[in-house]
């Protein structure tokens, strides 16, 4: 396949009728066409591939608990029913286990409290730093950038394990500090490499220009830059809050009650005797939800903030 | 002091020595708090890690005492440490390759103007950003062994129900099933962008010289693309090796340990045996194979730009 595939457009020969010894031009028309059905179909099934097991968890979701478990499976005829969402909602989850989610509502609420907080502090860390290396010429700059992106790759266990020793000993398991601290640090580096590069795409010459009329380099960031980069700063905490409310390892090792997340939470639906689906699949509805609509809104940049800016879209 | 002497001029200069000893030192200030705080919350983990590693911190002993390179000589020694860096390997090079074939292939497939694409590129997003426990929550559902409905499509084929996470010659393969479902967007998404912002002349060159679709994707799309085919596998590389939520909520490293990656089993010695020196050497040897992956990546970079 040419990377630089027509697609259905048609251009060669779409004008052209079928002359007598115009066989080549025709036979060239019906490759075309034959491509460009193959492309249709190919997206059909692409799609179907990636979106069959979204449809699957919202669908059952939606589901009254004899829809759920039925051969063949009711895909499509079944009575929508908001009864898994009230039931998780509300802590009347209706399946016997010793290790209950009396109350996911809290656990939403903490998921979000604890990424907004460790996003906002992020934000107000990182912005500045990023302006500084995107915009001064120090010796050593490269490096601390560098350095900063390596703390990304880090591999989480093992940071899991000292940091596990330690709140063992400071009294900070299970408590929102012992998160937000550890999401600050990841959503740090994240702010800084994702700001530099927003920053650096917004010329200097406005800042030089608000500075020779007289604002100092504070004033000309915060006047000038600061608007400029406003959109970029907003993809930013959104990725931000996305990555933290899909932590997993960190949060169900840290956490036990007071403090616990959702994804913690729905992973615990699991630990039951007889797992009602139909609940979970509301629980894991109400997780990924805003994600989906947060997603939509960030995804021009959310390539670039998965390898952390180190591709511009 | 002569009075005289205040006149606009001298206010000027002294409001910009202010200003300019402001803006001088102003960059420290604005760079400080967040490298210390970035620096306290990775380098003070790593040292942690690294002197953890060098005792035999436990429940038998909860202070630890020193042993020295005493878990790293227990490493090279255990079976089970080698069984997952098997395992590692498989789950890491086999979601990894499925992925960017996979992405590659649909890139390029999709690489033109057609109506709809822009509303199937967001589509694809969703995959890659739903949370990874929910992700494999959904899979639990899918791969379920009695109204699960790949053994529903199965039964309709007059094929068996294969246990697709209890079987432990599947499981694997199931496991690595549900990261390339997730991360394939990924790839698809990092190498369109790629093939988008090639320079278009070198192409129009090849079709006038008469180059086949082949030679034009070896000769020229790929040396084009290096760059973002390094990332795009070392990122996903890194990300693959860490895997834990995906393994954690579909099999549990199991059955028996066919799916207990590197991740999975060191998790198991620091959080469920409580053994966090050995543990912690464990996180150590993660810790170099990562710095390689890097190294590699920057090495591979630089010999292009060189």
């Amino acid at each position: 396949m040419t990377p630089r595939h027509e697609g259905a457009s048609g251009t060669t020969g779409a004008g052209s009728l079928p002359a007598p010894g115009n066989q080549v031009k025709r036979a060239k028309q019906w490759r075309e066409l034959a491509s460009a059905i193959l492309v249709r179909l190919a997206v059909v099934v692409i799609l179907i591939v990636f979106l069959f097991p979204i449809y699957w968890i919202v669908s059952t979701s939606l589901k009254q608990q004899n829809d759920v478990a039925t051969l063949p499976p009711h895909l499509f005829d079944f009575h929508p029913t908001l009864d898994n969402y009230v039931a998780v909602l509300q802590g009347s989850t209706t399946f016997q286990t010793a290790v209950a989610v009396p109350d996911f509502t809290a656990d939403l609420l903490h998921s979000f409290l604890i990424g907004i907080a460790s996003t906002g502090l992020a934000l107000i860390l990182g912005t500045p730093a990023a302006y500084v290396l995107a915009r001064i010429r120090f010796r050593g700059r490269a490096l601390l950038a560098i350095s900063i992106l390596a703390t990304r790759i880090l591999p989480p266990l093992g940071v899991l394990v000292p940091i596990f020793v330690l709140y063992s000993k400071v009294h900070l398991i299970d408590t929102f500090i012992g998160l937000i601290v550890l999401y600050l640090s990841f959503s740090l580096s994240l702010v800084i490499w994702m700001m530099r590069g927003f920053i650096a795409e917004v010329p200097g010459a406005l800042e030089e220009c608000a500075m020779i009329d007289g604002t100092g380099r504070l004033g000309a960031l915060l006047r000038i830059t600061l608007p400029l980069v406003a959109p970029g700063l907003a993809a930013t905490t959104i990725l931000s809050l996305l990555f933290n409310w899909n932590e997993f390892l960190f949060a169900v090792t840290l956490t036990s009650q007071t403090a616990r997340t959702a994804p913690v939470a729905a992973s615990l639906f699991l630990s039951s005797h007889a797992v009602v689906w139909g609940n979970l699949s509301a629980a894991c509805v109400l997780i990924a939800g805003p994600i989906f609509i947060f997603a939509l809104m960030v995804q021009r940049h959310l390539v670039r903030g998965l390898v952390s800016g180190a591709v511009r879209e | 002091m002569d009075r005289s002497l205040e006149g606009p001029i001298v206010v000027t200069r002294k409001r910009s020595t202010r200003r300019w000893r402001v803006d001088r030192f102003l960059p420290a200030f604005m760079l400080a708090p967040a490298v210390l705080v970035l620096a306290a919350l990775t380098l003070f983990p790593i040292g942690y890690v690294i002197y953890l590693s060098l005792t035999d911190t436990g429940v038998n002993s909860p202070n630890g005492s020193f042993i020295g390179l005493d878990n790293f000589r227990l490493i090279k020694d255990d079976p089970a440490f080698w069984d997952s860096v098997r395992v590692t390997g498989l789950f890491t090079g086999g979601a990894v390759l499925a992925e960017f074939v996979l992405g590659f292939a649909i890139a390029l497939l999709l690489n033109g103007k057609m109506r709809g694409l822009g509303l199937l590129r967001t589509l694809m997003l969703l995959p890659m950003v739903m949370t990874p426990v929910i992700v494999a929550l959904t899979w639990r559902m899918l791969y379920g062994p009695t109204y699960g409905y790949f053994d529903y499509l199965l039964s309709r084929l007059g094929l068996g129900q294969p246990n697709w996470l209890d079987n432990s010659r599947l499981a694997l393969v199931s496991v690595i099933a549900v990261d390339v479902w997730q991360w394939t967007p990924f790839m698809f998404l990092l190498l369109t962008a790629g093939l988008q912002s090639m320079p278009t002349e070198p192409f129009e060159a090849a079709r006038v010289d008469g180059a086949g679709r082949l030679a034009t994707f070896r000769h020229l799309t790929l040396p084009l693309m290096r760059n973002i085919i390094i990332i795009a596998l070392i990122f996903r590389a890194i990300d693959a090796f860490d895997t834990f939520d995906i393994i954690w909520v579909l099999t549990n490293g199991g059955p028996g340990t066919t799916t207990q990656t590197l991740t999975i089993y060191s998790y198991f010695q620091s959080f469920r045996w409580f053994n966090f020196g050995y543990g912690a050497a464990l996180s150590v040897v993660m810790l170099v194979v990562v710095a390689v992956f890097c190294a590699i990546m920057v090495l591979l970079m630089n010999r292009e730009t060189a």
